[in-house]
This record gives structure tokens, C-alpha cells and sequence, in this order.
């Protein structure tokens, strides 16, 4: 046996007595051979040594966190309020209070979009008695300033049952169904709520 | 009693369900792998980290292209890691960095009479990591992946994109530049310039 057929057939001869016979024909391969056997139990040393290894426990918060979030979100925001979180209950409650606002203002949008509730008008497209009438348009809340900032604004959106608008006075069909209606919460760099949107 | 482990394919169905647990058994398996493939392959341990909790969070979003037809999990995330791994060294040139550390260390390494029975001590495990993390980069990662992590083969070729033959011998390379580079301890530094095996690959 040559030594280029040895190395050739090396993994097979791992366990052959063929290859005792080589190795102790030529020191130059019985050479090369223990190093090699010397760097594998190397290495399989570094991988039991490394074995202990593993990434802090703050990663493993940060994905559960990671986790949960992205759960939430496919779960619907007002499906489990109480469960979901501060981001999604506090504009729910703001647009709750900001439909208040608007019904006791007795105050009705106009198709220009936004304005400020303490400037009362009344649209003439109001009369129409579905939400259509309502898209668009951005309610202010009252302690606003006026026109919001379109940079400084994070818009959340929400679901809003129709009965909750229904029960609210809003202007909405009895008959347009059961279902929910979205609405925008601008919300401001410091995180007050600026006004409500409702769409279609 | 004994309890059989919950395959990797079905925690992630649970995890996809919105399972938490499901995630935390996933995690607790294949973490570890995943932060040594990373810190084997970049040397640092906040690297490792960052790649760890990146691959994870893509196995958590919604449009995680994971097939259980295509492969395994572990090929998988193993899959992602090296993405991340191989950006971080193209961006960063990290790998030259290493190299240049392993020859100063080489350089600074006191005469020993056999350097293999070396790889017996802590320093020559210290001295083999150093010399694991100087290999060119796709040397590398099949050490660490079939060496290190104990992949196989096929998945590694797998992962690599590259036939199982492709893989032996990077493996076998691998292991003859590992030999040489832990044999040039025991020779005068001004020898390291003419035998750089892992430049004359590049």
C-alpha cells in the first residue's frame, strides 16, 4: 500500500488492521496520523469544553418579549385588552373620550377634515345616516392645539364595535350591520392623544 | 418515568399557534448551538449574542420560511446564524482581524517539543480555539459545524449549499491548515511570513 492509497482510504481504514501494517512501514505517515488523531481529540476537547457556552438569560426576556408582542398583534388589539397592554387600552379609552367630547360639544365634523371641538359647526353631509358621512374626517380632542404636526404624530388604529358608536350617538345606520369600525388615534410625541379619526 | 421530547416540528407548530412554552423548549434546545456557531465563527461574544437573538426572533415572526420538508429546524436556524455571521465578516473584515491576533500570538508562543501533545493542556485548547477562528471563513464554518456542533455531512452540505463531497474536503483542508498553523508555534516568527497557509488560500 502506498501512502497516497492510505490517506485515500483513510475514514475506512480507521479500524482496519491494514492500516497498522502501513503505519509501521512509514514513520512519515504514523507521523502525520498522530497528529491528526492529537488534533481531533483537540477539537472534540474545545466542543466539550464549549459545550458550557450559552447566550445570557436578558436574551432569552428580550425574545419572550418579542414573543408575547407579536402574539398580541395577531390576536387582535381589542381582543384581549387587559392582556395586551397599555398601547392598546389607553387609545381605546382616549377614543371613548374623545366621542364623548364630540357628542356633548354637539359637535359634527365638516368634510375639510380636521378641526378644533370648541368651534362647533354642524356639515350638511351629516344627515346621511351611515358612516360615510363620518370618513376622513379627524376629530380633534379639546385640549389640542389645533392642527397636529403630521411628523410628530404616531397614528394607532383600532376596531371600535358599531354598537359602541351607536351607544355613543354617533350617527350610525342600525341597519349597516354588526360588525366593527376602524378608527385612528393620533397620538403625539409624548404620547396625549390629539384626536380621533374614524373610517370606513 | 421517561418522556419522549417533543420533535422540533411540532413546537413549532405550537410556537406558530401562540404557544409560549413552545417557544422557551425551542429556544433551551437550540440556543446553545446556535451562540457557539456564532461566537466559533466572529470571536466575540456580544456578536454571538446579537446573531443568537436575531435568529431566534425571525423563528417567532409571522413569515418565518421554516419547511420541515426542506430540511430541520436546527439546519435551519443554523442556516440564518451563518447569514448573519457571514454579513458581520464581510462588513467588518473580521476574519483579517483574526488573523493578524493569531500570528501575533503565534509569534509570542514559547518553543514546545511536540505542539500536539500541547492540545492536551488548556493553553493548547486556548491556542487550537485561536487557530480554528484564523481559518478562512468557509473552512471554518465546516469545523465548527461538523467538528464542533457535530452536524452531519449531509445537513452541513445542506446548510452550505454545496455537495457532501464539497464538504469533506473543506473538512479535510480545514483540519491540514489546523496542523499547520499549530505546528508554525515552534518556528522563528520571521518563518510565519513565507508558511501562511491561510493567506496563500485567500
Amino acid at each position: 500500500m502506498t501512502c497516497h492509497e492510505f490517506w485515500d482510504r483513510m475514514p475506512e481504514l480507521e479500524r482496519d488492521p491494514v492500516r497498522l501494517e502501513h503505519e509501521h512501514q512509514c514513520s512519515s505517515c504514523a507521523a502525520l496520523l498522530a497528529d491528526q488523531r492529537a488534533l481531533a481529540a483537540g477539537l472534540r476537547r474545545l466542543a466539550r469544553e464549549s459545550r458550557c457556552q450559552s447566550p445570557p438569560v436578558a436574551i432569552e426576556a428580550k425574545l419572550l418579549e418579542a414573543f408575547r408582542r407579536q402574539i398580541a398583534a395577531r390576536s387582535g388589539s381589542l381582543a384581549r385588552p387587559w392582556a395586551t397592554g397599555w398601547r392598546v387600552w389607553a387609545p381605546a379609552t382616549a377614543l371613548a373620550i374623545a366621542l364623548a367630547v364630540y357628542l356633548v360639544g354637539g359637535y359634527r365634523p365638516s368634510a375639510t377634515g380636521m378641526r378644533d371641538l370648541t368651534t362647533p359647526s354642524v356639515r350638511s353631509e351629516s344627515a346621511n345616516n351611515d358612516l360615510l358621512a363620518l370618513d376622513s374626517d379627524f376629530i380633534a380632542a379639546p385640549y389640542a392645539s389645533g392642527a397636529v404636526p403630521a411628523e410628530d404624530t404616531d397614528w394607532v388604529r383600532l376596531e371600535v364595535p358599531r354598537s359602541a358608536l351607536i351607544a355613543l350617538g354617533l350617527p350610525v345606520a342600525v341597519d349597516a350591520g354588526s360588525g366593527r369600525v376602524e378608527a385612528e388615534i393620533a397620538l403625539s410625541a409624548n404620547g396625549v392623544v390629539q384626536g380621533v379619526r374614524l373610517l370606513q | 418515568m421517561n418522556s419522549t421530547p417533543e420533535p422540533d416540528e411540532n413546537l413549532v407548530v405550537a410556537l406558530r399557534s401562540g404557544r409560549e412554552e413552545a417557544f422557551v423548549a425551542l429556544y433551551g434546545r437550540r440556543r446553545g448551538a446556535i451562540y457557539r456557531f456564532s461566537l466559533h465563527m466572529t470571536g466575540s461574544a456580544t456578536l454571538a449574542e446579537d446573531i443568537t437573538q436575531e435568529v431566534f426572533l425571525t423563528l417567532i415572526r409571522d413569515r418565518c420560511g421554516y419547511d420541515p420538508q426542506r430540511g430541520t429546524l436546527a439546519g435551519y436556524l443554523f442556516g440564518i446564524a451563518r447569514k448573519l455571521v457571514l454579513r458581520h465578516l464581510s462588513r467588518n473584515r473580521a476574519l483579517g482581524d483574526a488573523e493578524t491576533n493569531d500570528r501575533k500570538t503565534l509569534a509570542n508562543f514559547g518553543a514546545c517539543a511536540d505542539p500536539m501533545v500541547d492540545l492536551m493542556r488548556q493553553e493548547g485548547i486556548e491556542e487550537l480555539r485561536r487557530a480554528v477562528l484564523a481559518l478562512p471563513k468557509r473552512y471554518r464554518e465546516v469545523v465548527v459545524l461538523c467538528d464542533l456542533e457535530e452536524v452531519d455531512y449531509l445537513e452541513a452540505a445542506r446548510l452550505l449549499n454545496c455537495p457532501i463531497g464539497t464538504v469533506r474536503s473543506r473538512l479535510h483542508r480545514a483540519r491540514a491548515l489546523l496542523l499547520e498553523k499549530l505546528r508554525h508555534r515552534i518556528e522563528p516568527p520571521s518563518r510565519l511570513k513565507v508558511l501562511d497557509p491561510a493567506r496563500s488560500l485567500i
